[in-house]
């Protein structure tokens, strides 16, 4: 009754069989909406908007101006921002590389032996993933240590070369090994149940057929699950600029001035980690804001690309 | 309780899938919802449950609108297809889950009626049991049990043999009709299998494409099916339909198609004066007789001893007619024989509309 | 069991059925070198590459019953409260996160109501979305809301972070569970809300165990958000910790860091024994649906 008379009735009516109706999903979906429109829309805007300003330590949150797109201009005024730009890129190329190639070889190696050991294996390589960032840090550093301490100088010595403190001398083999060995098992985990997916009767009959188990891998199972490694490709390019975590925690970005500072550990450090004690939030939001629509315009391809049509699908029961 | 349908319509997006059913239900009655897949059947039950709304068109129990009820004050007690038992529950919990939303119903009185529902379907042996470890049959039980417990006014039935083998099939038929009268209670069931319906129902409501057909009793839509389509689908072997020439003879009209001459007795002749009519006989309503006799000639394409009976595809002329022949009937593939149509189980209907002409 | 992909045939060459074995092994060696040599520095004096120069000894593990005889200790908050911190933390996001994102995920799976379409594409949109380049306007946010070095500020933000892959996760678990239950529920006479408490809830329950153990794994080892946003005082967590004595220079006492470390990795590696082929189930389904 109240879908169909609710024409005729008062505004105020109205609106009122408009809350009753809705109330019950209003009442699940409150929280979730608060919360998000709280921490991650309203943040999203205001990175834009405060990238106009010149909102800092030294004005406070209540001395600010509007300065326009000078936090941009600054930006790419700044001597460093090619560095940094040409780092970035560098670093998400090499580790995307290597996320995406090992996470591939492990999970078609470890679909290729016994179901138990290759659940273990990928155990192993998911390890990385669930321990805490700084514990994961640590033992890259320490791998990575000077004599006597760090691993690498031992492995390295039978190749005749000189021990050294890894994070100073090759900063950059450090910061690729250590996101390249977590990052890895998003692939594997993605490709590995993409592959399960695959019907047997698939490699039953190519075995039949004589294929050997390299051209299984070459002409079905790679075929198979191409949209899956191109979804991997584009999912991993987007946390890769966004992430630096790990940068952080082992060489900070340096040594030096800015040798492995990535984009968003620029951002990070202008606006809440400096060593000036000014912590230039509308600054670093505007270099933030690059990677925020970097990541909107990547999640936006996603969702078309890969996965929305499906999952709208209307509930069947109409009882509010 | 009366349960009455007005001029129901149900749209999702541009698809109709009930269009403007009327439909009333008496009470104490036991009614069919009949058609093949897609005709809106479900969909009508899943109004009067109210699981979907209306789109235009009212709802009635008894003398109460309820078409913008929500499910729970609606009075009803529903058998889904699947049997929906709730899987983490045991069977008295999942008997008990309607009576646990009533507040006024205390614990004490709860668990007796728990026990009282699930005797009267023969369940209360299997009480402590979770859904998993139950037969088919039990669950279809249990099911019925969970929606009788908080004695609602109407009870809906959705497909509720489809997931049954044959055999149990069979006996849940009687149980269920059996069960239906020592209640009393108003029950409307969905199947799309004219079998089910006509031996179920006291009253068979035929669908298709989410109008309404028919509305009769079995008899009724056996004997004097309204048109075509409820003929085709009422009856198992399905009638024989022949397209057929209406003409003049000697003062008598005949229905002529090639190689089968029917003279109509006048019951069945046609209001106006049509040319042509599609007749349906019904395979139990031709008699296979010696060359020559009847008023056809064929010959025996396939037989199919199905135990009681025999069913003989004839060949008559270009197209095959179906015929049920009794137990000793000893034909065999190619035999020459003869058809006698009994004249007053004709059934004529319109060429084009499908319409019932007598 | 089986190997996933095909069934070997006994006449294939040997060492070509041992080589994934052998290139995994020696690919995986450095996690596995990683992860025992946590272990194992933790327990001697010192450990030059995995040579151990001393005795065994439960020396490093001193902070735990002598914080005050560690010097890198001396000016932290003590280790107790950190944990506890530590485990409110990752207790409360999980369960804020499993509530809310169990009442949003089913709402999307079996609610009507305006702007679905539109808010289940927002969610699924954060959901890749790299929430971390955030930081600065939630620094913004936290201040003027007054939970900036809070741990309830904290608790919110990882919360929502957390929000579009919990929601993502739970509306899969829902969207399986039978339309029939759902009417059967409804017709038995139960509003929506208990429909979702007694009938839905308990059928999800694997994927609630699931998402509860990822949640406060990923709480547990967070570490941007509570140094940033809880730079000072007592509210501290045990990353900040870790992150603290790791950072004081070169010359790093790995003994000490090791035990402080393994303590604080301990519960996750437990957890991970326990639930791993869930959360590896839980990691694949949340990222394809």
């Amino acid at each position: 009754m109240a879908r169909t008379q609710a024409i005729a009735l008062p505004r105020e009516r109205r609106t009122a069989a408009w809350w009753r109706t809705n109330a019950t999903a209003l009442l699940f979906m409150g929280p979730a909406i608060v919360l998000v429109l709280v921490f991650l829309l309203a943040p999203v805007v205001i990175t834009f908007v405060m990238s106009l300003t010149d909102l800092a330590t030294s004005t406070g949150l209540s001395n600010w101006q509007w300065i326009g797109f000078e936090n941009y201009a600054r930006m790419f005024r700044s001597q460093f921002w090619l560095v940094i730009l040409g780092n970035t890129l560098m670093y998400v190329a090499i580790v995307l590389a290597f996320n995406v190639i090992v996470g591939l070889g492990i999970a078609l190696l470890s679909v290729h032996m016994e179901a138990k050991a290759g659940g273990v294996f990928r155990s192993l390589w998911l390890l990385p993933r669930i321990s805490p960032s700084v514990v994961y840090a640590l033992m890259w550093t320490w791998a990575a240590a000077s004599p006597p301490f760090g691993m690498l100088n031992y492995i390295v010595a039978p190749l005749g070369l000189e021990p050294r403190f890894w994070l100073q001398s090759d900063p950059w083999l450090i910061v690729i090994l250590i996101n390249g060995f977590v990052g890895a098992s998003f692939g594997m985990l993605i490709f590995t149940s993409a592959i399960s997916a695959i019907p047997q009767d698939l490699f039953r009959a190519a075995q039949v057929d004589g294929a050997s188990a390299l051209q299984i891998i070459r002409r079905i199972t790679l075929p198979l699950i191409k949209w899956p490694i191109l979804f991997v490709l584009v999912y991993q390019t987007m946390s890769l600029f966004a992430s630096y975590e790990y940068i952080y925690l082992t060489t900070n970005g340096g040594p030096g001035l800015y040798a492995t500072e990535t984009w968003s550990l620029w951002a990070f450090h202008t606006a809440l980690s400096n060593y000036y004690g000014n912590l230039d939030f509308a600054y670093g939001a505007a270099m933030a804001a690059i990677l925020v629509l970097l990541g909107l315009g990547i999640s936006v391809v996603l969702l078309r690309v890969f996965r929305f049509e499906q999952l709208v699908a209307e509930p069947r029961v109409e009882v509010d | 309780m009366r349960v009455a349908l007005e001029r129901l319509t149900k749209r999702f997006g541009t698809v109709t899938a009930v269009q403007e059913l009327d439909l009333e239900v008496r009470s104490g009655e036991f009614v069919a919802l009949l058609g093949p897949s897609g005709c809106g059947k479900t969909t009508t039950l899943l109004m009067i449950a109210g699981i979907y709304r209306p789109t235009t068109g009212t709802i009635v129990f008894g003398d109460r609108r309820v078409d913008h009820l929500h499910p729970k004050e609606r009075g009803i007690g529903m058998v889904f297809q699947s049997y929906a038992l709730y899987p983490h529950m045991t069977v008295s919990e999942n008997i008990a889950f309607p009576l646990e939303l009533q507040r006024a119903i205390t614990r004490p009185d709860r668990e007796a009626r728990v026990r009282e529902a699930a005797a009267k379907v023969q369940v209360d042996e299997l009480l402590d049991r979770r859904p998993a470890q139950l037969s088919g049959g039990q669950q279809q039980r249990v099911a019925l049990a969970r929606a009788l417990v908080k004695r609602p006014d109407i009870l809906l039935l959705d497909e509720p043999l489809s997931n049954l083998d044959a055999r149990l099939r069979h006996d849940m038929r009687g149980e269920i009709k059996r069960l239906q009268k020592e209640v009393g209670i108003t029950s409307i069931f969905v199947t799309h299998d004219q079998l089910e319906a006509l031996s179920m129902a006291d009253r068979v409501a035929v669908m298709r494409d989410g109008r309404l057909q028919a509305y009769a009793t079995p008899d009724e839509l056996y004997a004097h099916p309204v048109n075509r389509f409820v003929a085709g689908f009422i009856g198992s072997p399905p009638m024989n339909f022949i397209p057929a020439d209406l003409a003049a003879r000697n003062g008598d009209l005949v229905a002529r198609a090639q190689d089968i001459e029917l003279p109509l007795p006048p019951a069945q002749r046609p209001r106006g004066n049509a040319a042509g009519a599609t007749v349906g006989v019904r395979p139990e309503h031709i008699a296979i007789v010696a060359p020559g006799e009847g008023q056809a000639a064929g010959e025996v394409y396939v037989v199919e001893p199905v135990g009681r009976e025999q069913i003989v595809d004839v060949q008559v002329g270009g197209r095959v007619l179906r015929v049920v022949a009794p137990p000793g009937y000893g034909g065999k593939i190619g035999d020459r024989i003869g058809l006698r149509f009994a004249p007053e189980r004709l059934h004529l209907f319109d060429p084009q509309s499908g319409d019932r002409l007598a | 069991m089986a190997a996933v992909v095909g069934e070997r045939a006994p006449s294939t060459n040997r060492w070509l059925a041992a080589l994934p074995y052998v290139v995994l092994a020696l690919a995986t060696l450095p996690i596995l070198v990683l992860y025992v040599w946590l272990f194992y520095s933790s327990f001697f004096p010192r450990v030059e590459g995995f040579r151990p120069v001393g005795d065994f000894t439960f020396d490093n593990w001193r902070f735990l019953w002598d914080p005050l005889s560690v010097p890198q200790m001396r000016n932290r908050p003590p280790i107790v409260p950190l944990t506890f911190n530590t485990f409110i933390f990752a207790a409360m996001t999980s369960a804020i996160g499993l509530l809310v994102s169990s009442m949003a995920g089913y709402a999307f799976s079996r609610l009507r109501f305006p702007g679905r379409r539109m808010f289940l594409g927002s969610v699924l949109l954060l959901h890749s979305f790299p929430s971390v380049t955030l930081l600065i306007a939630l620094f913004v946010v936290l201040r003027a809301l007054g939970l900036y070095d809070k741990l309830v500020g904290v608790i919110l933000v990882q919360t929502a972070f957390a929000l579009p892959f919990g929601i993502w996760i739970m509306k899969g678990f829902f969207d399986n569970i039978p339309w029939d239950l759902e009417m059967s529920a409804l017709v038995d006479g139960a509003g929506r809300f208990r429909t979702w408490w007694r009938i839905m809830l308990p059928l999800v329950k694997p994927g609630l165990l699931a998402l509860a153990v990822l949640l406060f794994v990923e709480g547990w080892n967070q570490f941007l958000l509570p140094f940033v946003f809880m730079p000072s005082g007592s509210q501290q967590t045990l990353s900040t910790l870790v992150k603290g004595i790791l950072g004081e220079g070169r010359f790093v006492d790995y003994g000490l860091l090791t035990a402080v470390g393994l303590y604080y990795i301990a519960p996750v590696l437990i957890l991970f024994v326990l639930a791993q082929d869930q959360l590896m189930r839980i990691y694949a389904g949340g990222v394809k649906g």
